[in-house]
């Protein structure tokens, strides 16, 4: 196999990682704070370009402000939907089986609203994607470059947030005992609301990035939800930094697949990999057991 | 008259689906996203074994639940060692698997173009055409695999799965092995579900992959939550309200073209309403005198 091409494939792979990781840092920031498997995270990977495509096509504005416009509307969405939905259940000590079911329905509404009044095909938006730049044998499109470059500065203000800030420490904490929190005077429901309200902006940023490349349909969200779901258990549901890596190393294998198999393979071996991580390492590549007397 | 017929057809289909998947889902309490898999594995296992191996009707249904019930003692077996979400998703990893092997898998399975011309059924000279005698051979097959289920249900078995699931420790102590009892529950409903899927394969003599998708699992899932699960009423009662309500919206005269979406979006409400007022479902279980 020509080397070139497994570095061109590699350079792709790491692209679309940092997307991938964006993407899996949103799940992991819910996930591991409210301990439920949020189907409906998938909801605001529709929600978020639809914006974008009404404020830049239908209204006319310039890209720029359908972008702003995209993060802050799904942004909202999330803090709305935490507050009416998921608070009040929480609250209740409702049983994460349940919260799934919810965010499964609450998933499948906006789906199918969106598809009733876009219609199901899919949708592009006139972006081209720039004359391509060349890193030696490599070369990527300007807005891959730019992608990545966004996806990176995100992935690095919050690894910062994450150690230097209390705030983001308080997410931890939520998801190891929320009871606890409220006994120190911290509300666990903002905590919540500002958890939820950072994984939909985050969401939203990936969605609006990769539908610039790849257009929009109203049924991307489950996809999108999956790469995450596999990212963030991959890497480790108890580590920032496996949720990370967990993004980068499903992408590198969904690109360098091709070497091997065909590319229409790739969710097989990317969920076929989710199960042999779960089976041999049960707390992901980058989580360590716990001690009982740890936890 | 046909119309209803099919209607009542798919119902029957259904019925064996719910409440073999209530054996995972209401008495093992395990979040299981894998049964539209093995409601598609039978499908094709089915096909295959009337189309490419050319074995008759009734060896080859029985062949399907044998293969399907080896297949999930093999892979239950592994699954089974988890619980909760790890659980749901090496379950939706087999979901998201298989549909991506039948729809791959051109040589075997066709790929997305499926597997048509597969032979209606026929048995003792006598060939099924008609949506009556089909009719009647879901109606048999309803009544022999529903009344198995039940007596199942009723068995000691159905009680320690209960109990493994209200306090698995506990029952545990008591002499129950979850690995064992799961397994147990896991492969006998999957084998009960192939039979669903060789019916469904049978009746429509055409399948292909988009029929056993994630969304088909997760419309298990929500007949289970908006009936209830771990009883006899539960399924029945989701299941009649899930098959019924679109053919009101179809009767009240929305376009065809936004029906799907409607139903969609009234099945989303519906849920969502019903976790927040009802979790256990509108026929849930109750507490025990």
């Amino acid at each position: 196999m020509n080397s070139e091409l497994i570095l061109q494939l590699t350079a792709n792979g790491l692209a679309q990682g940092a997307l991938y990781a964006v993407v899996a840092v949103g799940f992991g920031l819910v996930y591991r704070s409210l301990r439920f498997f949020d189907i409906s995270y998938g909801a605001y990977f529709v929600i978020g370009p639809y914006i974008l495509f009404m404020v830049n096509n239908k209204i006319g504005m310039p890209l720029w402000a359908g972008i702003f416009f995209s993060l802050i509307g799904t942004t909202i969405f999330a803090g709305v939907l935490y507050f009416s939905v998921y608070s009040r259940l929480l609250e209740k000590k409702t049983g994460s089986q349940v919260l799934l079911v919810v965010s499964l329905g609450i998933s499948i509404i906006v789906e199918n609203v969106i598809a009733l009044r876009f219609g199901n095909q899919r949708i592009y938006l006139a972006v081209s994607s720039g004359s391509s730049l060349k890193f030696g044998t490599v070369s990527l499109s300007r807005l891959q470059v730019v992608q990545t470059g966004i996806c990176l500065f995100i992935l690095i203000f919050m690894s910062v947030a994450i150690r230097t800030k209390i705030y983001p420490k308080t997410l931890w904490a939520l998801g190891d005992d929320p009871e606890l929190l409220d006994a120190f005077g911290l509300s666990s429901r903002f905590i919540g609301l500002i958890i939820y309200m950072c994984a939909g902006f985050l969401a939203a940023c990936a969605s609006a990035l990769s539908s610039l490349d790849v257009g929009m349909d109203p049924h991307i969200g489950l996809p999108s939800l999956l790469t995450a779901a596999v990212a963030v258990m991959i890497g480790g549901a108890d580590s920032w930094k496996g949720w990370i890596f967990g993004g980068l190393i499903l992408a590198l294998i969904q690109n360098l697949i091709v070497v091997v198999i065909s590319y229409r393979w790739s969710s097989f071996v990317s969920f076929a990999l989710l199960i042999a991580i779960l089976l041999f390492k049960p707390t992901g590549l980058f989580g360590v057991p716990k001690r009982v007397e740890d936890v | 008259m046909n119309y209803i017929l099919h209607l009542a057809i798919l119902i029957g289909i259904y019925l064996i689906i719910v409440y073999a998947f209530n054996l995972t889902f209401g008495f093992c309490g395990l979040f299981n996203l894998s049964s539209g898999a093995f409601y598609g594995f039978g499908a094709y296992a089915f096909a295959l074994l009337r189309l490419k191996m050319g074995v008759d009707f009734f060896p080859a249904l029985a062949l399907t639940m044998i293969i399907t019930g080896a297949v999930s003692v093999a892979v239950g077996f592994p699954s089974l060692k988890f619980r909760k979400d790890s659980f749901t998703l090496v379950t939706l990893g087999l979901q998201v698997m298989f549909f991506h092997a039948v729809n791959n898998w051109i040589s075997l399975t066709g790929g997305l173009h499926g597997l048509p011309g597969i032979p209606r059924p026929s048995f003792f000279g006598w060939r099924i055409e008609n949506p009556s005698g089909y009719f009647l051979l879901v109606l048999v097959a309803d009544v022999l695999i529903l009344s198995l289920l039940f007596y199942f249900y009723r068995l000691p078995f159905g009680n320690s799965l209960r109990a493994l699931r209200d306090d698995e420790r506990g029952a545990m102590a008591l002499g129950k092995s979850p690995r064992a009892q799961f397994l147990w529950a896991f492969s006998l409903g999957n084998a009960a579900i192939s039979v669903a899927g060789a019916l469904f394969a049978s009746y429509l003599t055409y399948i292909d992959p988009s029929s056993f998708n994630l969304d088909e699992s997760f419309y298990h899932v929500v007949i289970l939550s908006i009936g209830g699960s771990g009883n006899r009423k539960g399924p029945l009662v989701g299941l009649l309200f899930m098959m019924l309500i679109p053919e009101f919206i179809r009767t009240i005269g929305i376009a065809d073209s936004v029906v799907f979406n409607l139903r969609q979006i009234l099945f989303g409400t519906l849920l969502v309403a019903m976790m927040i007022l009802r979790p256990r479902g509108l026929a849930g279980e109750y507490v025990r005198k």
